[in-house]
């Protein structure tokens, strides 16, 4: 009996009870999916937000300073401009911050209008984050100082308003106030859902001046050595404190932090995962082997046959296991196959990258054939001991 | 020339525990079956005739005594020994023809050789020219469910003849089948006994035993006559 005998048997004894082989696969086809999906995912998002990161040039030196006490902010913010500037000269290690206010505005050129999102930052913004001009200047250190209505946009902007001419030099209305375009942003599409295209940036002073406030929405601060922060950190919320606020009108969000708690989410799902996906693959294991026993029984006269023309234990034995395991291999390859469509078409609909898993595909692969293995050899040795004359005997 | 009998039974016995006590099914049995011997153990049911064909056909063991098939001892063998000589020395031919149901009439008759490891190729080959021999070359793919008593019987010879046995033992072979049938059936192993194979059958009717050339009587688990 070679292995390819083996094979030829169990495929059609399998296909001799299709729904039924069917049925019994599918624990198994769930189990496999699930790891393979759920993994992915994980993986995949992690992906995604760690290409954010560097995409934006955010390093693991950066941290944000947000207002309030958490996130989203329920308080208005009490952080002010003079606040991120004495950042600067306060905390040594820090290399430098950028203060951000961030608000809608409707900006129109000539009879174009829409609304768009108005940012304010100081000049060094594009030295610091990886999001640059594309022509024309960015703005400058007087622009931000003697609030300056000048402006840089970005690509959406230019090409609603602009339609094919060049931008630079030319005039919109900001809220109905002139502004002139000094710059046009880089395309850089979507970082962590915001469009970074459709903005138009001007100096913190005049965005100030424009949404009608003194505070900001967030500082972005570098630290010369990404191990300071921690230390940075004290030092702000030490001067922070002393001045105008308390310790929970403001918080804090490393990048370390950021992927930390991404890392805790995917943690817990991963870990919920895997338990449900042992649990599937077990059920899986358990349908297989009462199956298998059923069809032991159903075919215990042809045991008994095939014994009577020389069938040895080895060759019975090999025949149920080689079913168990066609059948683990099978649901195995069905879950990876339902598996990778489902888990491709979740991140291409969510707009995450497609990222399959290597080694979630390897590890539900063994587990599909461990449970195929697992639940072959009980029912497999239950066919080899029959007895051939009882089972030659046996009316079914 | 001194020829080694095919079978050989020394004092062959075997029984069953029951409650009611033990039963001797074989008892103290000593026979010799020789090349080209047609066989035919006739008796009534219970006469041990079914327990007899087990252990000559190797799928039980006896309680005492000593069976030699071809001058090999029985005993001396473990299951796979066992297996090994049933595929190789034994063709069986049951009442019940025992088919495998999902498997073509030539997949049927390869089974006996897939066990004994021969390739593919010659498998398929030995197995439609054994079909020939019991003119079945019209059902080589047809599987049991579409065949008739006879046709499905002829197939269960081709399988029991695909090893070139020793011994071919047959268990009521025409128990299931119409009297035309049955004939046809006879007359084929009438046939393979003039071609040299060395048959035993067991049958419970006088009329198919008197094709045999050799006729044992059972009866208690002992020979009680031979003609």
């Amino acid at each position: 009996m070679t292995g390819s005998d083996i094979l030829a048997s169990a495929v059609d004894s399998l296909a001799a009870n299709k729904v039924r082989s069917g049925l019994t696969m599918l624990g198994v086809v769930i189990g496999v999916a699930l790891v393979i999906i759920l993994v992915s995912l994980g993986e995949s998002a992690k992906t995604f937000v760690d290409d954010q990161m560097r995409g934006i040039g955010f390093g693991r030196n950066g941290m944000v300073i947000h207002p309030g006490k958490m996130d989203p902010p329920i308080e208005p913010s009490k952080l002010r401009l003079e606040d991120s500037r004495e950042i600067n000269r306060r905390v040594p290690e820090v290399l430098d911050q950028v203060p951000i206010v961030v608000g809608s505005a409707y900006i129109r050129a000539g009879n174009q209008e829409y609304k768009t999102s108005v940012r304010g930052f100081t000049e060094n913004y594009t030295e610091l984050v990886n999001h640059r001009v594309e022509s024309g200047a960015f703005l400058s250190t007087l622009d931000v100082e003697q609030h300056r209505k000048t402006c840089v946009i970005g690509q959406k902007v230019k090409a609603k308003l602009f339609s094919g001419f060049d931008p630079i030099g030319e005039t919109v209305r900001i809220s109905g106030r002139r502004f002139t375009v000094v710059g046009v942003m880089e395309k850089k599409g979507e970082m962590m859902g915001d469009d970074l295209d459709d903005l138009v940036i001007v100096p913190i002073t005049t965005a100030q001046d424009l949404l009608d406030t003194d505070k900001l929405n967030a500082v972005l601060v570098w630290a010369r050595r990404t191990e300071d922060l921690p230390l940075i950190k004290e030092r702000i919320i030490e001067f922070l404190s002393g001045r105008h606020m308390r310790k929970d009108d403001f918080h804090f969000h490393t990048q370390e932090e950021m992927i930390s708690i991404l890392g805790t989410i995917t943690g817990t799902l991963t870990a919920f995962v895997s338990g449900v996906a042992a649990v599937s693959l077990l059920v899986g294991c358990i349908g297989i082997v009462n199956i298998m026993l059923v069809s032991v029984m159903e075919r215990t006269r042809e045991i008994g046959i095939r014994k009577a023309v020389g069938a040895r234990h080895r060759d019975i034995f090999l025949q149920f296991f080689g079913e168990s395991m066609v059948l683990g291999l099978m649901g195995g390859l069905s879950g990876l196959v339902s598996g990778v469509a489902l888990a491709a078409l979740v991140m291409t609909r969510t707009g995450l990258p497609v990222h399959i898993s290597g080694w979630a595909v390897s590890l539900a692969l063994a587990c599909s054939l461990g449970v195929g293995l697992l639940a072959g050899v009980y029912p497999a040795m239950r066919a080899a001991r029959a007895n051939p004359i009882q089972a030659l005997r046996f009316e079914n | 020339m001194t020829q080694l009998p095919v079978l050989e039974l020394r004092q062959l016995t075997r029984h069953y525990d029951t409650p009611a006590g033990p039963v001797m099914a074989v008892h103290e049995m000593d026979l010799r079956v020789w090349r080209g011997d047609f066989v035919a153990l006739l008796g009534p049911s219970g006469c041990g005739k079914s327990s007899l064909l087990n252990l000559l056909g190797c799928l039980d063991r006896p309680s005492s005594g000593e069976l030699l098939i071809d001058g090999v001892a029985v005993s001396s063998l473990d299951d796979d020994g066992l297996a090994r000589l049933r595929n190789r020395k034994i063709g069986f031919v049951f009442q019940h023809y025992h088919l495998l149901p999902r498997m073509s009439a030539v997949r049927n008759v390869e089974l006996p050789m897939m066990y004994a490891g021969v390739p593919p190729a010659e498998r398929r080959q030995r197995a439609l020219e054994g079909l020939e021999r019991v003119r079945m070359s019209h059902r080589l793919d047809h599987t049991p469910s579409m065949l008739s008593g006879g046709e499905s019987q002829r197939v269960a010879i081709a399988r029991a003849l695909a090893m070139d046995p020793s011994l071919v033992l047959a268990d009521e072979p025409t128990g299931n089948l119409d009297t035309r049938t049955g004939e046809e059936i006879m007359q084929l192993f009438e046939k393979m006994h003039r071609e040299g194979t060395t048959l035993v059958m067991v049958t419970h009717s006088p009329e198919m035993a008197e094709r045999a050339s050799r006729i044992l009587r059972l009866r208690d688990g002992r020979i009680e006559s031979e003609t």
